[in-house]
């Protein structure tokens, strides 16, 4: 029976795969179990998790050596802005090898940063649509702000760089403005982020009525972990805080979860202080400006009321004078009136006598005329039935001694009458 | 008595009797009495001005 030592059969798995893998290869996956030992090179594991569950289904160890550690993991970070640190998900090129002592392993000859960037922007997007989906992605921009935050809780580490640059910034102003403010302490970076922050959200919650804001800061380290504030669970319990978040977690180029959701974020601490300071600054502009504008509209009013009584003042007088000489021209108007209505008067009796006169003439000559003719009339008349007209018609008239006989009667026999007629008279004497 | 009103109150009083006196609403009689009347509202108009002005100053003085 054939056989090979240990070493020879290692030997051969070396050489089979040195032949197999004969160039390095880009893999993905997540990186855990990293160490940087004592002699500066990386161990770590490079691990591959079952998607719903998250159980492992890959793992190998890798080796970062350290004449490429710095180049690598440099460039890495830099370019990420990312520490290097378990839990990322990582493009890497690898080179498997197999020693006869250690086993199998790769060496990571290099990573690549826009992979992992793209991988912390799909997760910090699948954040914010989760928000979204919640309807609580705009909870904490919708509060109400005051215009001006005194009473400030800060989430920071106590012995972050950027907490002290926030505290010298706010104290270190010199228009005077007070700020009260309230360090709860809690881990910025690393794994523990989420429930540390969450947990300094609820110290704050408990006493929410005592502040205006709360500030979450960071900052200050060379490459930021700013992984561990991309959440769901603390970006929710940031969403929906009843009180206005400033966020000034990263550096310029840094953007969390947590920015997009905050009331306000800045990019650094020492700009979170100095937004502060000029809210104060606007607050204190703004009643200047308005002591300026009563002021001046107090002088404005007072200039205008001296100028209204100066102006009352001068036609006073002048409204006086001029009544009177209006009631002065009246009474003169009226004056003038009286005389020409009795002129007028005057004239209309003299014209009713005129009138009346006439009118008298003229009846008196119509009476007379009507008199005259009536006195034609009963001339007429007279004539008409005087003795002579009826003997003229042909009657006669017949006398018994001078009387006129108007009844035969009364005649006696062998009388003798006279007979008038129109030319003589006769003589006779009766039967 | 002039002291218990307000500004604008006097001044509405003194502006309806020169109203008055232009629009000819008012007797002769009474002419006079009102002017003398104009007259003591311009002095109380005056005087609250006067002192309205003072105050302001001094305000003003106090706060810059």
């Amino acid at each position: 029976m054939e056989y090979l030592s240990l070493y020879d059969f290692c030997s051969q798995i070396s050489q089979r795969i040195r032949t197999a893998f004969s160039g390095p290869m880009w893999v993905q996956a997540e990186v855990d179990g990293l160490r940087l030992t004592a002699k500066g090179y990386y161990t770590l594991e490079l691990i591959q998790r079952e998607e719903r569950f998250g159980g492992v289904i890959a793992k190998i160890d890798g080796k970062i050596w350290r004449n490429a550690a710095s180049q690598v993991v440099g460039k890495f970070e830099d370019q990420t802005r990312q520490e290097f640190i378990n839990g990322l998900k990582v493009l890497v090129k690898v080179q498997p090898s197999y020693h006869e002592v250690y086993g199998l392993s790769v060496s990571i000859l290099d990573i690549d940063p826009s992979y992992t960037l793209g991988d912390m922007q799909r997760n910090r997007e699948e954040i914010l649509r989760r928000l979204q989906q919640d309807g609580i992605l705009t909870l904490n921009k919708e509060l109400p702000c005051p215009p001006f935050f005194q009473r400030i809780a800060i989430i920071s580490s106590p012995t972050a760089a950027g907490y002290g640059d926030f505290m010298n910034q706010l104290k270190g102003q010199n228009h005077g403005y007070y700020f009260h403010t309230e360090l709860f302490a809690a881990v910025m970076q690393g794994k523990d982020v989420e429930s540390s922050v969450i947990g300094a959200l609820d110290a704050i919650y408990q006493r929410s009525s005592s502040f205006d804001c709360v500030v979450i800061i960071r900052g200050g380290g060379a490459a930021s972990d700013l992984y561990g504030f991309d959440t769901y669970p603390l970006a929710a319990a940031c969403a929906q805080f009843p009180l206005p978040i400033i966020t000034g977690i990263g550096h310029e180029r840094d953007n969390t979860v947590l920015d997009y959701i905050s009331a306000v974020r800045v990019k650094t601490p020492t700009a979170a202080a100095e937004y502060l300071i000029n809210l104060m600054d606007e607050a204190a502009g703004k009643i200047r400006e308005l002591k300026e504008r009563l002021f001046k509209s107090a002088r404005l009013q007072l200039q205008e009321s001296r100028i209204r009584l100066q102006s009352l003042k001068t036609q006073l007088p002048v409204s006086a004078a001029r009544r009177l000489r209006q009631q002065k021209d009246c009474l003169d108007q009226m004056g003038k009136n009286l005389e020409r209505s009795a002129r007028q008067i005057l004239q209309r009796q003299v014209l009713r006598l005129k009138e009346c006169s006439l009118r008298m003439e003229l009846s008196s000559r119509k009476r007379l005329e009507r008199a005259r003719h009536q006195l034609d009339m009963t001339r007429q008349h007279l004539f008409d039935v005087s003795p002579d007209r009826i003997l003229e018609k042909g009657y006669s008239i017949t006398l018994l001694e001078g009387e006129i006989v108007k009844d035969a009667g009364k005649v006696p026999a062998s009388s003798e009458i006279e007979i008038r007629l129109k030319s003589g008279s006769l003589t006779a004497v009766t039967k | 008595m002039e002291e218990s009103k307000s500004y604008s109150a006097l001044l509405a009083e003194l502006e309806e009797i020169v109203r008055q006196i232009d629009g000819g609403e008012l007797e002769i009689d009474a002419l006079s009495e009102s002017i003398k009347r104009a007259n003591d509202l311009m002095e109380a108009l005056n005087a609250k001005l006067t002192k309205a002005d003072e105050e302001v100053e001094k305000l003003l003085a106090k706060e810059s």
